[in-house]
């Protein structure tokens, strides 16, 4: 009787301390790039910025109503020209959707995947989030395409706490882009804000499945997440921010070989930090 | 879960438990054994009168003006199954943050449990602890307004007589906001207790626990957003899952009793005394010696504890997530002055001792010696008690106490109070208590606390009058005879009266009180867990009964 008891609890400890293994968020131990520009000081308040707004569309290469979603992603785009910054985000969940077409890009990445588990994974595609918030009546930050034109409009009559302007962009050689953002505080906040700068590229021919249609095989693949200069949630930006106060920092943006440049655009924005996620202003620019 | 869900989830959950109590009557054809009703019911309703002089002006005193606290518990048992529910409400409340008012009603506790043989099973909420608690323990204190029940499955097995087996998979029930909810954190456990008699005077009771915390992945996210934002150098990876154990044993033999417990902790996020995260374990050593015999009792315990801050996340604070159950090693006053400075531990470090003499030299007379000492694991002193009283019974009609207590109290640290200086105080204290009849008595205590900290000596006095077995009133003033104040302090400079009137009618099992009170801001304590809290001034009207 006693070693049968001493077999059920050390089973019992065995089970629980089982799956101990576990794999852990990112945490960023690069050392911080020397020779970069990274400072903070105060200066005359600005006039705010038209407000630019980030809509992420989540997508995914077989998911055959992202088209229609991507379609409504463009004329939202087209109507309100340099006031929408779309970011397509292909992550390795719903892999339903994602996983690539045989013989065709795999436009899936950790960053994708990272941000979509911070928003809270929908339950299919096509979902997307306007400027990541989580809107009055909703209950959750990803909503349908059909939604999306309400939202930015209301979006965009919301008064940026903080100007961005990504002030430079040099190539500094094949694989790396030397960024310089700029943000500017027009309003003060006790919260944590995050700077985010991203990578995107444009006119990716390959296929892509499409209701009623089956697969397209030379569909063109806008606004693809490649790549980010920061952590999937951006860098804090550490100072108090005031009326005035101006951050200057520079990335690089490490790109790859078969990007094409002239299709890409680098993508900066603000957000705050969890539970509140919101995206308060962005901004883009040609990556060359 | 949208507001209607719950909304429906509460009504389908009352009218189960009514439905499950009114069963027995329409079921009057099938044997059955008789099913069994039992309940309670507390309130206390609170009117504020704003007193600026104390500091007596947060928001219920400027805003919401009243406040009501309830709780009706209700029990049934029938068939080996137990089904229990409770309703809450907080109305304007400040029980659960002192410095701002609540709102919130609903069900707060719910559980039915069915014994099975050996086996008990239970779902909803409960309240349990492993060992002392210092690994794990889920329970009220309505008082600070706590309530830690985890809401989940548990499972108790006992495999003999002295072999019991228990585990259990939940979430805590939150705090605040998340009053009528649960924290998103998992946290799962289990527990083995065995007795072995290894001879006729001599046991030993064994037991040891195994507690895992799982962070859920907004939390995480935090975590490591704020990990990202230190230089890289202070950056760490944490962990999802923590685990907390213990291994604990009480040998008995003839008059001695000696128990040791060691509890560890796998190092995670935890916030350190400047609020940074830093990724540590945690451990606590516990142990106590106790002698009794008639006439005679001896207790004496010590207790480290290192970086040993388990909550359902590390950015929970004050009381609210709490998993492991750290109380204070010192002496639990009652009299209103001696309890004003009370040990708040440290759970990110401390060593304390305690010493306790009980002596009873003859039937009519028991002194009472207490000594306790707190200090940081740096060294720095925290917290000291010298306390005896002396109790005799005269005769039939009179009895007497008399006592003093001296403290030292590290204001700075326990109170957060910056550049607060150290509090010495001595306290000489007595009570006596005369018997006019059977039904008439008449009891009178006063302290008197005199310190040249914090804000200074008051001294305190009761006078109580029962008419047994209903009725009962009291009279108190504690005041502050010598005042001392901090520049920016929030209590006036003066000589400041803390007077109450309370009285009291028992029915029963029904007990109603009504007073007006004044009372002193500072910590308050229960059951060895405590809090800061402002200062009181009003009516307060409170109703408990049984059923």
């Amino acid at each position: 009787m006693k070693s049968f008891k001493l077999a059920f609890f050390g089973l019992a400890v065995a089970l629980a301390f089982s799956s101990c293994e576990e794999e852990p968020p990112f945490i960023d131990f690069s050392e911080p790039e020397q020779g970069l520009v990274d400072t903070n000081y105060m200066g005359p308040v600005p006039t705010p910025q038209a407000r630019v707004v980030l809509l992420e569309d989540l997508t995914g290469v077989r998911c055959v109503n992202c088209p229609d979603a991507q379609q409504k992603a463009k004329d939202i785009e087209a109507a309100n020209p340099n006031r929408v910054v779309v970011m397509g985000l292909h992550p390795f969940s719903l892999s339903t959707f994602t996983f690539p077409h045989s013989g065709g890009p795999d436009f899936r990445t950790q960053y994708a995947e990272d941000i979509i588990n911070m928003i809270g994974i929908p339950t299919g595609l096509p979902f997307g989030t306007v400027d990541r918030q989580l809107f009055s009546g909703e209950s959750s930050r990803t909503l349908e395409y059909q939604k999306w034109e309400a939202k930015v409009n209301s979006e965009l009559t919301v008064t940026p706490v903080a100007n961005i302007d990504i002030t430079g962009k040099q190539k500094i050689d094949d694989s790396t882009i030397l960024v310089t953002v700029k943000v500017v505080y027009n309003e003060a906040s006790t919260e944590n804000h995050f700077l985010s700068v991203s990578l995107t590229e444009s006119k990716i021919i390959g296929p892509q499945s499409k209701t009623g249609v089956g697969v397209i095989p030379d569909y063109e693949h806008n606004h693809i997440l490649r790549t980010m200069a920061t952590a999937y949630n951006g860098v804090k930006l550490n100072a108090a921010l005031e009326p005035g106060r101006v951050f200057e920092k520079q990335f690089k943006l490490r790109v790859r070989s078969e990007w094409v440049l002239a299709n890409c655009h680098i993508v900066a924005y603000v957000a705050k930090g969890v539970p509140d996620l919101t995206v308060l202003n962005a901004a883009q620019t040609d990556a060359e | 879960m949208p507001p209607h869900f719950k909304g429906m989830r509460h009504r389908v959950l009352l009218l189960t438990f009514i439905a499950l109590w009114a069963f027995p009557a329409f079921s009057q054809d099938k044997p059955q054994e008789k099913g069994q009703f039992s309940g309670n019911f507390q309130s206390n309703v609170q009117v504020y009168d704003r007193d600026d002089r104390i500091g007596a002006n947060t928001t219920v005193y400027l805003h919401e003006k009243s406040s009501t606290d309830a709780w009706l518990f209700l029990n049934y048992n029938i068939y080996g199954f137990n089904f229990s529910v409770r309703y809450d409400v907080f109305n304007n409340s400040p029980l659960l943050n002192p410095q701002d008012a609540y709102n919130g009603h609903g069900i707060g506790f719910w559980q039915i449990s069915k014994d099975i043989d050996r086996l008990n099973l239970t779902v909803g909420s409960f309240y349990d602890q492993f060992g002392t608690g210092m690994v794990f323990r889920a329970y009220e204190d309505r008082l600070i307004g706590i309530d830690y029940a985890i809401q989940g499955v548990r499972a108790r097995y006992r495999i003999t007589d002295n072999f019991t087996v228990k585990a259990f998979t939940g979430n805590q029930k939150g705090n605040n906001a998340l009053r009528f909810s649960t924290y998103p954190q998992v946290i799962k456990g289990i527990n083995a207790e065995n007795r072995f008699k290894l001879s006729e005077k001599v046991t030993f009771d064994a037991g040891a626990s195994l507690v895992n915390r799982t962070l859920d992945k907004n939390t995480m996210s935090v975590i490591a957003t704020e990990i990202n934002s230190y230089p890289v150098e202070e950056r760490f990876v944490p962990k999802y899952n923590e685990y907390a154990y213990n291994a604990y044993g009480t040998l008995t033999f003839g008059n001695f009793s000696l128990y040791a417990e060691y509890c560890g902790k796998t190092s995670e996020a935890i916030k350190d005394y400047s609020g940074k995260l830093i990724n540590s374990p945690g451990s606590i050593y516990y142990g106590s010696l106790a002698y009794s015999k008639p006439g005679l009792g001896v207790n004496l315990q010590y207790k480290r504890i290192d970086h040993f801050q388990f909550r359902t996340s590390p950015f929970e604070t004050l009381l609210n997530g709490l998993i492991a159950y750290l109380p204070s090693l010192t002496r639990q006053n009652t009299y209103r002055l001696l309890a004003r400075y009370n040990a708040v531990v440290q759970e990110l470090g401390e060593t304390a001792i305690q010493g306790d003499i009980v002596f009873t030299p003859n039937p009519k007379t028991t002194i009472s010696v207490n000594g306790s000492y707190v200090e940081s694991l740096s060294g720095e002193k925290l917290f000291s008690e010298a306390y005896v009283d002396v109790q005799h019974k005269f005769n039939k009609q009179f009895k007497a106490t008399a006592g003093l207590q001296r403290i030292f109290y590290n204001q700075e640290v326990y109170e957060n109070k910056p550049g607060y200086e150290n509090v010495h105080t001595w306290t000489p204290f007595g009570e006596i208590t005369y018997k006019f009849d059977r039904r008439h008595s008449l009891r009178v205590e006063a302290q008197y606390l005199y310190t040249k900290q914090d804000l200074g000596s008051f001294i305190n006095g009761t006078i109580e009058f029962n008419v047994a077995p209903h009725y009962s009133i009291s009279v108190s003033d504690m005041v502050n005879n010598q005042p001392y104040r901090h520049a920016g302090s929030n209590v006036s400079d003066e000589i400041i009266h803390y007077y109450s009137v309370v009285g009291a009618y028992t029915i029963k099992t029904s007990r109603f009180t009504l007073g007006y009170i004044k009372q002193v801001q500072g910590v308050n304590c229960t059951g060895g867990v405590c809090r800061v809290e402002p200062a009181f001034s009003g009516v307060r009207f409170t109703l408990t009964t049984n059923f």
